[in-house]
């Protein structure tokens, strides 16, 4: 059970870390290429990917400001 | 866009920065007052840092190295050549410029691979979804120059807060 616990508490650090929000946005982008690529429509990733990204970085910017 | 969710007006009470800033300044402070330890003999924990910083590196470089020839035509052996000149380019280079860089400041280099880092990182994620992009490997110079603007944007929003930044200091209440 304690190995467990600490597995999960390791793979929370790796992924979440000290921000939940950054965690979130990367599996938006995940999420958001995966229905891209299912579509199959030409350049809207070029476009989608990358404001997704820059929106995660922007709505992070309060904690950032605040510190760990 | 408008200001981030949960962000104050400019210069409105939003003083952590300079709490922050002044924690950060205070331990600075501390480092350079302490005394300075002379190593004795083998650096052992520089070693060690060390050690497991080139260690993870390589093992990253030897993950890419089969993943790329997986997913080629090419061979391991191939992939695992380019990875072999790239250690020889990147020893080479770090042994001629190592002065130099360490005048480089430290949140530049950090700033510079973040950015880099979330290009590839956006590129590697989009490509193993299965997205085509539309501007093949050039996209990475495209996300890493928007990544670039896009932040320093952003750091330029952060700094436009002078009340904030040079607001008196609290005292530490440690």
């Amino acid at each position: 059970m304690k190995f467990v616990l600490a597995f999960g508490r390791f793979w929370y650090d790796f992924i979440v870390g000290d921000s939940v929000l950054l965690a979130i946005g990367g599996l938006v982008v995940l999420a958001a290429a995966w229905v891209i690529a299912q579509g199959d429509i030409a350049g809207l990733a070029d476009v989608v990917l990358p404001l997704v990204v820059v929106a995660t970085l922007w709505v992070s910017l309060p904690k950032g400001r605040r510190g760990p | 866009m408008g200001d981030p969710p949960g962000e104050e007006e400019p210069g409105g009470g939003g003083g952590e920065i300079g709490r922050v800033l002044a924690r950060n300044a205070e331990e600075v402070a501390e480092l350079e007052n302490e005394p300075v330890i002379e190593v004795v003999g083998f650096d052992w924990t520089g070693f060690v840092v060390s050690f497991k910083g080139v260690f993870l590196e390589g093992l990253e470089v030897a993950f890419i190295v089969i993943t790329f020839a997986a997913n080629s035509d090419a061979s391991v052996g191939l992939a695992a050549s380019g990875a072999v000149a790239a250690l020889v380019v990147v020893a080479v280079t770090g042994a001629i410029v190592h002065r130099p860089l360490t005048r480089v400041p430290e949140n530049a280099i950090k700033y510079t691979v973040g950015v880099v880092l979330t290009a590839f990182g956006t590129f590697w994620t989009a490509e193993g979804a299965g997205v085509e992009w539309q501007l093949k490997e050039a996209m990475i110079i495209v996300l890493a120059l928007g990544y670039w603007g896009a932040s320093a944007a952003m750091v330029a929003y952060l700094k436009r807060r002078p009340r904030a930044v040079k607001r008196p200091l609290e005292p530490a209440t440690t």
